[in-house]
């Protein structure tokens, strides 16, 4: 995961998905916030491969597996704080801070053992849905460079897809950072187009969203049918938080 | 008996909003006292606008406060709650008010009251006549019901679309009647059961404080029963009866 990516600025692979992973949390915490704390709609883990394959949270809650929501929003590695300007909502702009947090830093050493991961994902998702089976199904977000190096990836992928709750299957999503180029893509119904054959390894790979995400999506103007699956290709995966529900959306009017 | 004009409402927060209690609060006070002061805004228009304006602007000061309360327990905003409260707070708006009839409604030598009532969102108001519904607001079948609501923003300055996205009604009530505000889970019950009359009844079974407890068993039944939405429950009851 050392090389870089093409764009403006090139950016190494490994810095794209740990600031992806990072926005993630981000995102899952301020969406699940409330006064006094984070709820616990979601209990979240963060695995890493490279030289090893394992819990990539760094900080105090380094080494743990799936930890409840409101303990990784209270606990990120650091918080940097940059100033920003924003819509003062009059017309003008107001200076402020923004707290960009973190929970892991890129790692770029060691092979790309995604069966191997994918392996570890499921023995998670069979413990949980095991627990709790009557939960929403546990969804997996597999954000990579694509290029398994410990073989084809795709029976790991399906054994984690087997294990469902009373409410559905689990869910492998798939983010492909790549240098290959080629046009970003979000949410897309075919593999048509994709640039190679990673990239469309990964898509088959990839649940379908289920219907109730393909509703919204639809309602914020994408394009999504019966196939549309969850992968993102050199693009932003963080949309996917939006897809998923809590209760009442907090919308302004539009 | 009632003889001053009466306002009242039901503000529902949303979920994925936070402070979004308080924010129901403070905008379900500000649409009752400007209803009362100004009872056009109950027609929309220039003194919705006015209402609206007037409740956005009482946010940021609150929000300060609160900060401050915060900070001074040693409990200081949280990096998430920083950023989500930069976002503003959610919640539906429902009110109504009820003015006694100096003449009888023209149909009848009974006494009469004219009712109006803004809502923006999913918080419904049943009017109900020998304890049957005869009109349901804003909300009218139950597939209208979702997870996207429009919703009143705290920080929301564009008045002229807050105005222009309320639904305004009104109507008259005769002694007997009743008028029902309520939340949406609670709302979309009584909208999609076979037997609505039965269900007014297991309503109107609860009538006062002493019927919490009651009512909070029988809305946990429902619930159990896969009937009624997971989700908070508020409902406002005004009886109409002789002058």
């Amino acid at each position: 995961m050392s090389d870089p990516i093409g764009g403006e600025v090139p950016q190494q692979k490994a810095d794209v998905v740990a600031d992806a992973i990072n926005r993630l949390l981000t995102e899952l915490s301020v969406k699940c916030a409330k006064e006094e704390g984070v709820r616990d709609y979601f209990h979240v883990a963060v695995v890493g491969y490279g030289a090893t394959v394992g819990s990539a949270f760094a900080g105090s809650l380094a080494g743990r597996d799936i930890v409840p929501l409101s303990e990784v929003a209270d606990n990120p590695a650091r918080v940097d704080e940059r100033s920003k300007k924003v819509p003062d909502g009059a017309g003008g702009l107001v200076e402020t801070v923004v707290n960009f947090p973190l929970w892991m830093d890129p790692v770029a050493h060691g092979g790309t053992p995604m069966n191997r991961a994918l392996q570890y994902a499921e023995s998670l998702v069979a413990a949980w849905t095991e627990r709790y089976p009557a939960s929403f199904p546990p969804i997996v977000i597999n954000l990579t460079d694509g290029e398994s190096t410990d073989g084809d990836p795709t029976t790991a992928a399906e054994a984690i897809t087997a294990h469902a709750t009373a409410d559905g299957a689990a869910l492998l999503f798939n983010l492909h950072v790549s240098a290959a180029g080629g046009t970003p893509t979000a949410f897309p119904d075919t593999a048509d187009g994709l640039p190679d054959s990673y990239a469309q390894t990964l898509f088959a790979m990839s649940s379908p969203l289920p219907s109730h995400m393909r509703s919204y999506a639809a309602s914020q103007g994408q394009r999504v049918s019966e196939t549309t699956r969850g992968f993102v290709y050199n693009a932003d995966i963080t949309t996917v938080v939006q897809f998923l529900d809590i209760g009442t959306r907090a919308t302004e009017l539009r | 008996m009632l003889q001053e004009p009466l306002t009242a409402g039901v503000c529902d927060g949303a979920t994925e909003s936070a402070l979004a209690k308080d924010w129901a609060r403070l905008l379900s006070r500000a649409a009752a006292e400007h209803a009362m002061t100004l009872p056009d805004l109950l027609a929309g228009g220039t003194a919705f606008e006015e209402f609206a304006a007037a409740a956005v602007a009482q946010w940021d000061p609150w929000l300060v406060q609160y900060t401050q309360m915060r900070h001074a327990e040693g409990r200081p905003l949280k990096w998430y709650e920083h950023t989500k409260l930069a976002e503003g707070a959610y919640a539906t708006l429902l009110t109504v008010r009820v003015d006694p009839d100096s003449d009888s409604h023209p149909d009848t030598s009974e006494p009469a009251w004219r009712w109006r009532a803004a809502a923006l969102g999913d918080s419904c108001l049943f009017h109900l006549h020998d304890d049957r519904l005869v009109q349901a607001f804003p909300v009218a079948a139950v597939e209208e019901f979702g997870t996207t609501p429009d919703l009143f923003g705290s920080r929301n300055r564009d008045v002229a679309l807050l105005a222009r996205r309320t639904r305004f009604t009104e109507g008259w009530c005769q002694p007997g009647d009743r008028l029902l505000l309520m939340t949406d889970a609670l709302a979309a019950w009584l909208l999609s059961v076979p037997d609505q009359d039965d269900a007014v009844g297991q309503l109107l079974e609860f009538a006062g404080p002493d019927d919490l407890a009651g009512f909070k068993n029988w809305l946990n039944g429902l619930r159990d029963r896969r009937q009624l939405r997971n989700d908070d429950v508020a409902l406002v009851r005004i009886d109409f009866e002789g002058r």
